[in-house]
């Protein structure tokens, strides 16, 4: 039976969605269960973040999880197909009228944020040095009370940022949602991942998301 | 003084029963290595850090008395190699050289890894190919595993762009689309080659993918395609897997490389490759091919399950 990780964050909805009539019934969602299964698969709810690391180590053998949890964890996965929904940008955010550049020069670069892995890797793709604050709420707090001069954050609609002025400096990477592959699951168990990669493909298909590749 | 009663990250004990199961797992590919005509030989645990295969940030490095530096041995196959190109440099018929030992490496931390392997150099590509994949399928059967390999070739990488860096790697290595698509806007490659790359990442099954490939990759392609057609031709057909966007660390994989998994293990316990450029660091050119064995992820499998590990006192 495959088990599948199924994000309990921001994609949820759109994942069952998508998954139609093979997704666990809602009764099953609102149990306490923790593995529900249905038809031929069997799926695991998880907090997003933890969902790369099951599907490396084997306790799923495919899961679904946003690029931006993904591009932050170390875990060692296939990623063979980008639904192309849950569609947002990560970046890096600011007080108007300041960059990046300019902070980094008068050495007040001070980057608040919840993916550090991501954000040390922007800065030092753009030869910036500047102090790292690794936080797990709210991150725009940060820089309103100036504890942090940038931040680095999904942005959807760009409203939260908005409506407490700050502004977007730059653009780190574009995030949607993926299917993830455990290395051995997906040659040892090809039939059934290639079945539900199919079946996702041929949704998001219908469904209109720009998915990547195309059927 | 009083001391952490455990070792650090990355380092651990292994009590009496793992280090049973170690040995025999041990003991039996020794055993079947030998069987093959491979003779042990066992390079220095502290060595030159330039013989390594894996290089840079990974090498846990020592700085000699000298000023030189040293490094706890990353990999087997670097030292091997040196051996082959100056101790072993007059002999005229292949060397089939194997190892057992631990290599260490910075990754996620400081790491102990146990492995085990064979080298074997100047024989017949074609045939020397076929015989470290068929022992590496060979020994795991032996351990009563029904082994699964999946076959792919860096020539055609090679062939397709010479000069592919870690990021292109890395997209391919996990069949990621997207990445591979930033990665082809952002170096401005030609459409082609995209299209080419692309291609490789969906050529991933049965043998029968080889046929598909000859229709869908440029004819600088085909020689390597066709040394993988009759590579597989020899293998039995359902435990073999081709996967053409395999692309392996350490990058000194020229030609071949193989993986192999079993079930119950999440990653793969063996793999290897054709590294015929890796000796002209050493001063000789001796075309070799090695298998590795991960004995950590074997032991895994036989799940000791201790009937009660010995634990401090005081702790629970």
């Amino acid at each position: 039976m495959l088990r599948i990780a199924l994000p309990k964050g921001r994609l949820k909805k759109t994942v069952l969605q998508l998954l139609g009539p093979q997704a666990p019934d809602a009764e099953a969602l609102s149990s306490r269960k923790l593995l529900l299964t249905q038809g031929p698969l069997e799926f695991l709810p998880l907090k997003d973040a933890d969902i790369p690391i099951y599907v490396e180590r084997g306790g799923a053998d495919v899961g679904i999880v946003g690029s931006d949890v993904l591009n932050e964890s170390k875990a060692d996965v296939l990623e063979p197909l980008d639904l192309g929904f849950g569609i947002c940008k990560m970046v890096f955010c600011g007080k108007p009228h300041t960059s990046l550049a300019a902070l980094h020069a008068s050495g007040q670069l001070r980057v608040a944020t919840k993916f550090p892995r991501t954000t040390l890797r922007a800065l030092q793709q753009r030869g910036l040095m500047g102090d790292l604050i690794p936080l797990y709420g709210t991150i725009e707090v940060a820089l309103l009370t100036g504890m942090a001069t940038a931040i680095v954050d999904l942005v959807e609609t760009g409203r939260t940022l908005q409506e407490n002025g700050l502004v977007v400096l730059e653009e780190v990477a574009p995030i949607s949602a993926r299917v993830i592959a455990n290395r051995a699951s997906f040659w040892l168990r090809r039939h059934e991942v290639d079945a539900f990669l199919q079946l996702l493909s041929t949704r998001a298909n219908e469904a209109g998301y720009a998915h990547f590749p195309l059927l | 003084m009083k001391c952490f009663p455990f070792p650090p990250s990355g380092s651990s004990d292994r009590l009496t029963s793992a280090t049973a199961a170690f040995r025999r797992i041990e003991r039996q590919l020794l055993t079947c290595f030998e069987a093959s005509g491979f003779e042990e030989v066992h390079p220095p645990l502290v060595d030159d850090a330039f013989a390594f295969a894996f290089a840079g940030e990974e090498l846990p490095k020592i700085i000699g008395p000298d000023g030189q530096i040293l490094a706890l041995r990353a990999d087997f196959t670097g030292p091997i190699a040196r051996m082959a190109a100056s101790r072993y440099a007059k002999q005229e018929n292949p060397l089939k050289l194997s190892y057992v030992g631990p290599v260490f490496r910075y990754r996620n931390g400081f790491r102990e890894f146990y492995q085990a392997g064979v080298e074997l150099f100047d024989a017949p590509p074609e045939e020397a190919s076929f015989q470290v994949v068929q022992l590496a399928l060979h020994a795991l059967e032996a351990l009563g595993l029904s082994p699964f390999v999946v076959l792919g070739s860096n020539a055609i990488l090679h062939a397709l762009l010479p000069h592919a860096d870690e990021t292109l790697r890395l997209a391919l290595s996990r069949k990621s689309h997207s990445q591979l698509q930033l990665y082809c806007t952002t170096n401005k490659l030609p459409e082609n080659i995209a299209a080419a790359l692309h291609a490789l990442l969906s050529l991933a099954g049965s043998a029968d993918v080889l046929s598909r490939a000859e229709h869908m990759l440029p004819p600088p392609c085909k020689m390597p395609l066709l040394a993988l057609k009759a590579l597989i031709s020899r293998l039995p057909q359902p435990c073999v897997g081709v996967d053409l966007a395999l692309v392996r660390t350490p990058s000194y994989y020229n030609d071949l490389v193989f993986d192999v998994f079993v079930q119950g293990v999440p990653k793969a316990v063996a793999g290897g490759g054709r590294y015929d450029a890796l000796t002209q660091r050493f001063g000789a050119q001796r075309v070799a091919v090695g298998a590795a064995f991960d004995l950590e992820a074997l032991c895994s499998l036989e799940a000791p399950c201790p009937t009660q590990a010995p634990g401090p006192s005081g702790v629970s």
